[in-house]
Formats: structure tokens, C-alpha cells, sequence
């Protein structure tokens, strides 16, 4: 009998970044802890022309190893159990440091 | 949770103390211990040692050195019989800014084990990525 796999669902945003330094150390840092609060796989996502670059949302480094510059766009994904809220916590968090206060 | 010391010469342990800290915003417990060029070996040992024993909140402590082989990791590792730590060498700050997530959820062994390869891995080379960028913008300019 044929397997049959149901994907979950999944929640993805994209949001550029507003602020002077990108996503630099302590934003990264914050966004990897917040990330790590949750179950769900936590993806912050790099598109462009040729491709997709991928970075645990989870790690400062391989958040920071995206090199994400000042007014380029990032996309969030959350996976898992609580996708919903993840989302909701990270673009909070998004929102609260992407203005140019830094 | 595993305590965390950074022992290095001179000023570094407290500057690489002060960056993490910066970084994290004062999360996570770590202390520094500098050592002087001139420190007397004696003198040097009971300080590191009683940073390691203020560390120790029971589980043991993880002890960052700067360099293998040099005075800060020599007098660690000649503490190792007597006391529950880890040490790593080559400390680095990736290396103590993932510490903070590890230390509440880790136990030693397992915290150094992972630390270690943590902090190798996140060593890049910036000419791989440039080259490759630079090579995808001369492709896109054909």
C-alpha cells in the first residue's frame, strides 16, 4: 500500500530589514534565543535571483553567517507544534529591533 | 547550570567577557580570569582556582583557555585532577556566546564535546563566500 505523507502546514513571512546594521550580533543573538524558546524548526531564509540560503533560526552564527544587510528581505518560516505562536513572537521581535534606533 | 570561566593572558579573558556579555545583553553566568605576563606560577594557580571553585554551582565548570600550551591553559589543565571541569583551548567568541544557551541545558561533558566542534566550525574564510558572489555577478553581467 502506498505511503501517503501529509506535509504540516507552515508559517512564512517575509520582512525586509529596515534598520542602519542589518541583522547584526545582538539582533541575531535575540532572534536565536527567541527561536530556541519554541519546538518548532525555525527558519530565517535568504531568496534571491539564484537561489535560496537557508539558516537555523536557532543559531546566532548561522543566522549571522547570512550576512543579512540593511534593506534586504528575509523570509521566516516556523514549523512544528507551535508555528503559530513562534511567528507571532519572532515578528514581534522583528518589529521591535528593525527600526534604526541601533 | 555548568559554570563558565574564561582564562587567558593578559586583558582578553575580560574583554572577551565584556564583548559576550555585550552581545547577549548580560545573559548568562561567566567570569574572567586575567593573567598577568609577570604572575608568579604559584600565585596564579590559587587564583584560577578559586575562580573555578566561586563557578562551580555543583555540576562543574567549563574553562575557556586562549591558547594550548601557553601559561592560562597549562595552569587549568593542572587543575583538571582536582576539579569537575572541562577545558577547551582557542577560545573564540562564537564559542562563548553559544556557551550561554548551553550552560542551563547541558551537562559538562556534553556542553565542552559540542562547544569544541561549534567553535571550528563557525571559522570562515570570507574569499569563499566573495569569490563565489563576485563569480555569480560577472555570470549575471554576461
Amino acid at each position: 500500500m502506498p505511503q501517503i505523507f501529509l506535509s504540516q502546514p507552515m508559517q512564512r513571512t517575509r520582512i525586509t530589514i529596515n534598520n542602519r546594521l542589518g541583522v547584526h550580533a545582538r539582533v541575531a543573538y535575540g532572534l536565536s534565543r527567541l527561536g530556541e524558546s519554541f519546538n518548532s524548526r525555525v527558519s530565517i531564509i535568504i531568496e534571491n535571483g539564484d537561489g535560496k540560503r537557508f539558516g537555523n533560526g536557532k543559531d546566532i552564527m548561522s543566522i549571522l553567517a547570512l550576512g543579512i544587510l540593511p534593506d534586504s528581505e528575509i523570509v521566516i518560516e516556523t514549523e512544528g507544534e507551535d508555528e503559530d505562536k513562534a511567528m507571532k513572537c519572532l515578528l514581534e521581535y522583528m518589529e521591535l529591533v528593525n527600526v534604526d534606533k541601533n | 547550570m555548568v559554570g563558565v570561566v574564561i582564562c587567558a593572558h593578559g586583558n582578553l579573558a575580560h574583554e572577551l567577557l565584556a564583548t559576550a556579555m555585550f552581545i547577549t545583553g548580560g545573559e548568562g553566568t561567566m567570569s574572567a580570569v586575567a593573567l598577568d605576563h609577570n604572575v608568579d606560577v604559584a600565585e596564579a594557580r590559587s587564583l584560577v582556582k578559586e575562580a573555578l571553585r566561586s563557578a562551580d554551582e555543583g555540576v562543574g565548570v567549563l574553562v575557556m583557555t586562549d591558547l594550548y600550551g601557553g601559561s592560562p591553559s597549562n595552569i587549568c589543565m593542572s587543575l583538571y585532577d582536582d576539579m569537575k571541569i572541562e577545558i577547551i583551548s582557542g577560545v573564540n567568541l562564537p564559542v562563548l556566546v553559544k556557551a550561554v544557551s548551553l550552560q542551563k541545558t547541558h551537562d559538562l561533558s556534553t556542553m565542552a564535546r559540542k562547544l569544541k566542534e561549534y567553535g571550528k566550525e563557525n571559522i570562515y574564510l570570507a574569499s569563499d563566500f566573495l569569490k563565489s558572489a563576485n563569480a555569480k555577478n560577472q555570470d549575471n553581467d554576461k
